[in-house]
């Protein structure tokens, strides 16, 4: 046992700055977060309600054990793009009759919570998640259907949604819909292939092709609820198997279902006393410095974050621009890599793959917590075969079968988001603090670099280099970059799993490691433990 | 020498005679019914011999024999039931053993009122005068007067007069009553008393003439005219006065040769004292007495009875003692069942002690069960101190702080009595209670809102510890969010029926609660809730129980009843709703949208299954609305029309269907279950010339009976009534019939027995000159929905404010056999839907 000391001086202009930055970008977060809650803002929330419909995050509390946290999974979704914030549906990880569950619901007040290519990613990696963590899957639904001036962008992968959920189901993966309203044309597979449907009476309304298209295909003509009513699948077609007075009544039909599923998780359990750090969380506001070329200490994070601030050093003195090390977080063992001084070489390399083999050795789970500038570059280091080390490193995480949760604390740059188990590298987790960055390389080294290959090629050509043009150019690129490395424009595109309050770490990788300890250990491949 | 006694009696007077018993030595056994089985007095006992139904502790042979197996040499009737009951002391001598209580001659000559008072008269005891009123000649009185039946008791046969033309009628339907009740219509007047006090005087009497006046008690605090409140001595007695009740007392008893404890009533009012009756058995509120003396009256009564001579002198008073009697009803006095989870008085230093400065007789420990047979006190609760001020200090804040849960008692009531000025200045009346000078409750708006926000922490608190036990997230934060979106939400529903919403979000920066922003919150725990407004930390000790959390704090007991997040449909449906019992199709529509209807009418007729099921109102009320016509075709759950109930019911009984070719027979009706017998409780001293009485009354709401309901009707529906008159054996119950027992003594003793069932409806009615009509109405409903044996011993009607005759007796007509329902299921075989009512569709 080795209990982190801190050196964080919470008194300091430094940390007092750092601290205001994170709060204003916590606040910037907290609206865009505000953004997804409103929906489809409040003539359509109102609309919605008049009909006597919940809210998908209404839903979801009634559904979830009363007092449990609940982990919103890619709020930010869209962001950035012509749809809002949060792609018409929420999705997230919840606890329901004692389950971890992953949960979806589609936002019908946003434009009839129509699909468009974001809800579709959004929804293919909650099933994702529900699959490799072996966690129920419960659909609250109510869905328009596809965005049709997108359809070329949903239709052909969104196939995979019914897929996904007949797979879960063929690994022992309970799927549970609960039909809210319109499952209408393709949405009609979700209940298809759930394993359990509840629908509402007289809210429902699941068929292929509605009234219209029915008269244009044969002639005949019906209404909806003959065709999809929750009566009619209750009694007629079977495909109901519940059929619930209101919203409240599904919702509880749904917990009971939950409940008789009689699910066990299949992972380790965690030890039930653990101590809480000895650090106060709310220093983790004082610790990233605005401008993420400073480094900072990582074992300050980890002092605020693992149980007790107790972390045991693995080869504190080779390779220190690397931390690594054993702790636990919420009683669950944990594996810790954290960079240090932002560069990866050789020697951090060498160590990262030897230590994640350990972690595949005593079948422990990983943390990255990233903070990279990407592995050094140079004849030197070229010449030491930073190529061959980083690779090692590479090789050994994207092989590695523990499961891995990345924090991408500040910078994610170069080949080091791949070492650090970026997004590419499938944790089963990532999850961004607000002032993070992720790119190929810093926004003023890729204007370099463009600038530097301009200048070559101009030079090459015997052209006189225009220097204004080239300023320009540095200045638009630079701000391009610089706003699509931001946490909340990759969170957009699905690139993690959501942008988190710094505070909340310790809370969400507790979670997750719950979470993550669902599915059984694949057992580890191949070799003993490489010396490096 | 006593060897072995039985107490012929249930409760906390039988756990009170164990106990001295046990300090005397002597072997104890107890008797129980059915329902008392698992009950205190039962387990404490030497021996315990089962008697049978609920009604067996008024039968004499059965206690005489129970006596005989278990080889008693003595029996202790207690109070109530059989203990003024002549013909039981008899029995009990006749068989050779020994009868603690006074001679059964004694007993008797106390029997009707006017030879009662005419032998006080003679005696030298101060009486108000007899009016006779022959059923000829309308006499000439000086109003107002009260009219009492001579064989009276219980308040029948009773009038208020103050207006001269109400007084014809009155006296009529006095004696139609008293006819029906007592089968003895004499009737006579006293001038009205008002504003008087109820005093009595505790005597104790030896073989060898030798009389002892314990001083005077003063029961004036009553509640629909049952004593609440007892102490000694009386605030308002002067030395002087008590000197002449205490000769009046003791020439009492000298005149009938009383041996053992017994009380002799008087009403005190400006124009003197005057003798009212005389209780020839020992008294609910003895242990006053016993504090300030330092007597022990079981163990007196004991010696006594064993020949024992009594000292020249009794014991000199010091100090002063108040019982405050805890009873399981709410705020309108609807007697309350069901478990009691915990019932623990803080401070207590004498359960049935001598000596002690917080005494406790209880009937009852946590978690037993309280039914619906027996009077509804769970204890007393006795303060002794030097003064009346320090008594009253202290029994109030051990009945506010005692941790009484699961039922709703009358406990906010006697702490508001308790310290309300006009108590603690000594002026007492017994309109005291009737004037409602005090909340229902003793926490106020504010401290309920805040007890329930303290009840939802805790319950959360209570969560995340299951979550910890059950190792799922139990170490995250309480309801936590990365996105938040709203408070979390949780209801109760508080005792005055209003609905308490909690929002609340556990943050970072501490409790947000909507509606609390200056409530900070300190330490949360499954069981206690520090929350902290104006600088002030309050400490809350949150018990929760299925369906129900009690928050204790200096605030106030508050009971909340949680509100479910998602219930069953079937639980949502309004009270008066009224879904088909089955699938089926509409025959007939039986009544249409505006229609009075009186519970049990039939409403829709469904055929189902090729048999007619007659869907009736399951309470009486207003048809709302009609969903149905004839012919449509409904699922079982389906809505039929909804009743708007006359006033809100307690329960909401099930709709009751009866297939159309029968109808419950009579034996079936559920009236033993229904019955509730008093043990007693209820001062039975109050009692005019019916020593002994007990009558049963149906559960369920009563509305007013149908024009021309017969009683064989009311009896099909489930009312049973009985009652023992004084002296009037009870035969042995008919066999056969499980509430025989309850309804033998009604036949015996009842002159017209075909009427006791349902009550006869003529009986009804209240008198329009009667002051207490208000109370009646209140009564009707009370009593009406928590049917019990009452041996309604403490009508001290001659307060001169008594209940009207018959109140307090549900008109038929209330009880549409609950049976029904099965008798529907059994003839809708295989109508399965029936057991999914929520509409809900089983897998197939």
């Amino acid at each position: 046992m080795t209990v982190l000391v801190s050196r964080l001086d919470a008194s300091s202009a430094e940390y007092g700055a750092r601290r205001e930055a994170m709060l204003a970008k916590i606040a910037e977060l907290e609206a865009e977060h505000a953004k997804a809650v409103a929906g489809g803002g409040p003539k359509y929330v109102e609309r919605h309600r008049e009909r006597g419909g919940l809210l998908p995050r209404e839903r979801i509390e009634l559904l979830v054990d009363p007092d449990a946290p609940f982990l919103e999974l890619s709020p930010l979704a869209a962001w950035g793009t012509e749809f809002p914030v949060g792609a018409s549906v929420v999705t997230g990880i919840g606890v329901v009759e004692g389950v971890e569950c992953v949960i979806t619901a589609s936002d019908p007040t946003v434009r009839g919570g129509a699909s468009n290519p974001w809800t579709l990613r959004k929804t293919l990696r909650a099933a994702e998640i529900a699959l490799r963590n072996r966690m129920p899957y419960v659909n609250l639904v109510e869905s328009g259907g596809a965005d049709l001036p997108t359809q070329k962008e949903i239709f052909i992968p969104g196939g995979q949604v019914f897929r996904d959920l007949t797979r879960l189901s063929a690994a022992g993966i309970p799927t549970i819909a609960l039909v809210f309203g319109n499952a209408t044309a393709g949405g009609a597979y979700v209940p298809g292939l759930s394993d359990h449907v509840v629908m509402v009476r007289e809210r429902a309304k699941v068929f292929l092709g509605g009234p219209p298209l029915v008269r244009m295909a044969t002639g005949e003509e019906s209404d909806d609820e003959s065709l999809g009513g929750a009566e009619m699948h209750a009694r007629a077609s079977g495909l109901a198997d519940h059929l619930a007075a209101d919203e409240h009544d599904a919702l509880r039909i749904g917990r009971r279902i939950v409940r008789r599923l009689g699910w066990r998780t299949a992972g380790h359990a965690a030890a039930r006393d653990y101590p809480a750090p000895l650090f106060d969380e709310d220093e983790l506001l004082g610790i990233v410095p605005e401008d993420l070329k400073v480094p900072f200490d990582p074992r300050e994070v980890l002092a605020r974050v693992v149980d007790g601030s107790d972390f045991d050093e693995f080869k504190p003195l080779y390779g220190p621009s690397l931390v690594t090390g054993w702790a636990s977080v919420h009683g669950h063992p944990v594996g810790v890599l954290a960079n240090a001084q932002g560069v990866l070489f050789g020697a951090e390399s060498q160590k990262a793959a030897q230590f994640i083999q350990l972690a595949n050795q005593t079948r422990t789970p990983l943390v990255f917590l990233q903070n990279t500038t990407g592995y050094m570059v140079g004849k030197e280091y070229e010449q030491s075969g930073i190529v061959k080390h980083g690779s090692l490193m590479i090789n050994a995480v994207a092989n590695s079968t523990v499961p891995h949760i990345t924090i991408v604390m500040g910078a994610s740059y170069g080949a080091g988001n791949y070492g650090m188990c970026g997004r590419a590298y499938d944790p089963r987790f990532l999850f961004s603090w607000p002032s993070a960055k992720s790119a190929v390389m810093g926004p003023a080294q890729l204007a370099g670099v463009l600038s530097i290959v301009g200048r070559a090629a101009a030079e090459a050509r015997g052209q006189v280099y225009d220097e204004e043009a080239d300023a320009a150019m540095r200045t638009a690129v630079e701000t391009q970059i610089e706003a699509e490395s931001a946490a909340f424009f990759l969170s957009g595109r699905l690139y993690d799993d959501g942008v988190i309050d710094p505070r909340d770490t310790r809370t969400v990788l507790g979670l997750c490691l719950s979470a993550v300890a669902g599915a059984p250990d694949p057992g580890r491949a191949g070799y003993g433990v490489f010396r490096m | 020498m006593i060897g072995r006694l039985l107490v012929a009696n249930r409760g906390e007077i039988a756990r009170r005679v164990f106990r001295t018993c046990r300090e005397l030595g002597v072997e104890t056994v107890a008797v129980f019914s059915d329902a008392d089985a698992d009950a205190p007095h039962v387990a404490e006992a030497d021996q315990a011999v089962r008697l049978g139904a609920p009604l067996a502790y008024l039968d004499p042979d059965r206690l005489v024999e129970a006596a005989r197996r278990s080889g008693a040499d003595a029996v202790h009737p207690g109070y109530g039931f059989l203990s003024e009951h002549a013909g039981f002391a008899r029995a009990v001598l006749d068989a050779g053993l020994t009868w603690i209580g006074p001679s059964p001659e004694a007993v008797a000559a106390m029997g009707t009122k006017i030879e009662a008072k005419a032998l006080m008269a003679e005696a030298g005891v101060p009486v108000l005068p007899t009016i006779p009123l022959s059923p000829d000649a309308t006499p000439h009185l000086s109003l107002p007067v009260l009219v009492k039946a001579s064989a009276g008791g219980g308040g029948r046969g009773m009038r208020v007069v103050r207006d001269p033309a109400g007084l014809a009628e009155a006296v009529a339907s006095a004696r139609r009553e008293a006819l029906s009740a007592f089968g003895d219509g004499t009737l006579f007047a006293e001038p009205l008393q008002e504003g008087a006090r109820h005093i009595e005087v505790q005597i104790l009497a030896d073989e060898h003439g030798t009389v002892w006046a314990l001083g005077e008690r003063e029961c004036s605090i009553q509640r629909r005219h049952q004593k609440v409140i007892e102490e000694a001595p009386s605030p308002a007695v002067t030395p002087e006065l008590r000197r002449e009740l205490s000769d009046a007392a003791i020439r009492a008893a000298r005149a009938i040769g009383y041996t053992g404890a017994g009380t002799v009533e008087f009403l005190v009012s400006d124009e003197g004292f005057f003798f009212l009756e005389m209780n020839t058995r020992l008294q609910v509120e003895h242990p006053v007495t016993e504090c300030v003396y330092g007597v022990d009256l079981v163990r007196l009564q004991i010696e006594v009875a064993e020949g024992a001579r009594l000292a020249a002198l009794p014991p000199s008073p010091v100090g002063h003692a108040i019982e405050a009697r805890l009873y399981a009803e709410d705020a309108e006095g609807r007697p309350q069942s069901g478990v009691l989870h915990r019932f623990e008085i803080p401070g207590v230093d004498g359960e049935f002690g001598l000596g002690a400065r917080l005494r406790l007789d209880s009937g009852v420990v946590s978690g037993g069960e309280v039914g619906v047979h027996y009077d509804p006190m769970l204890a007393k609760v006795v303060s002794y101190g030097g003064d009346r001020a320090e008594a009253a200090r202290r029994l109030a804040h051990a009945l506010a702080r005692a941790r009484i849960h699961g039922l709703t008692t009358n406990r906010d009531i006697l702490v508001g009595v308790l310290r309300h000025p006009d108590f603690l200045s000594g002026a007492l009346d017994t309109g005291f209670l009737d004037r409602r000078p005090v909340p229902a409750t003793l926490a106020g708006p504010g401290a309920v809102r805040l007890s329930a926000l303290a009840a939802a922490l805790a319950g959360a608190a209570a969560n995340r510890a299951a979550a910890r036990r059950d190792g799922v997230l139990g170490g995250l934060p309480s309801g936590w969010r990365n996105v938040p979106s709203q408070p979390r939400r949780t209801a109760y529903d508080a005792e005055d029926g209003g609905r308490l919403e909690i929002a609340y979000r556990l943050t970072r920066d501490g409790l947000r609660a909507e509606g609390f922003e200056d409530v900070a919150l300190v330490s949360a725990e499954p069981g206690r809730v520090v929350l902290e407004t104006d600088g002030l930390r309050h400490a809350f000790e949150v018990a929760a129980y299925p369906g129900v959390v009690h928050v204790d704090s200096p605030l106030g007991p508050v009971r909340l009843v949680p509100v479910e997040r998602l219930p069953e449909p079937s639980a949502r449906t309004s009270p008066g709703a009224l879904p088909a019992p089955m699938p089926g199709t509409v025959l007939r529509v039986e009544v249409k949208p505006g229609d009075v209807v009186e519970a049990g009418q039939p409403v829709v007729v469904l055929e189902a299954m090729k048999m007619e099921h007659l869907i009736v109102a399951p309470a009486s009320g207003t048809v709302a609305a009609l969903h149905v016509a004839p012919g449509a075709r409904v699922e079982a759950g389906a809505p039929l029309a909804d009743i708007e109930p006359e006033r809100e019911p307690e329960t909401t009984p099930a709709p009751k269907t009866t297939s159309a070719p029968e109808t419950p027979a009579p034996e079936t009706a559920p009236a033993a279950e229904t019955t509730r017998v008093t043990d007693g409780a209820p001062d039975i001293e109050a009692y005019e010339a019916a020593p002994t009485e007990a009558h049963s009354e149906a559960r369920v709401e009563p509305p007013a009976p149908p024009a021309g309901t017969t009683p064989a009707e009311a009896r099909t529906e489930g009312h049973a009534e009985a009652r023992i008159s004084a002296g009037v054996e009870p035969p042995a119950p008919p066999a056969g019939t499980a509430p025989a027992l309850g309804q033998a003594p009604v036949a015996a003793a009842d002159p017209a027995p075909g009427q006791a069932p349902g009550q006869a409806p003529g009986q009804a009615p209240v008198d329009a000159t009667d002051p207490a009509r208000g109370w009646a109405a209140g009564q009707d409903g009370g009593t009406g929905e928590n049917p019990r044996l009452d041996t309604r011993g403490d009508f001290p009607t001659d307060t001169h404010a008594g209940p009207p005759p018959g109140a307090g007796i549900p008109p038929s007509g209330a009880v549409p056999g609950a049976e029904a329902g099965s008798h529907s299921s059994g003839a809708a075989p295989g109508a399965d839907p029936g057991a999914a009512p929520s509409g809900e569709v089983g897998q197939r």
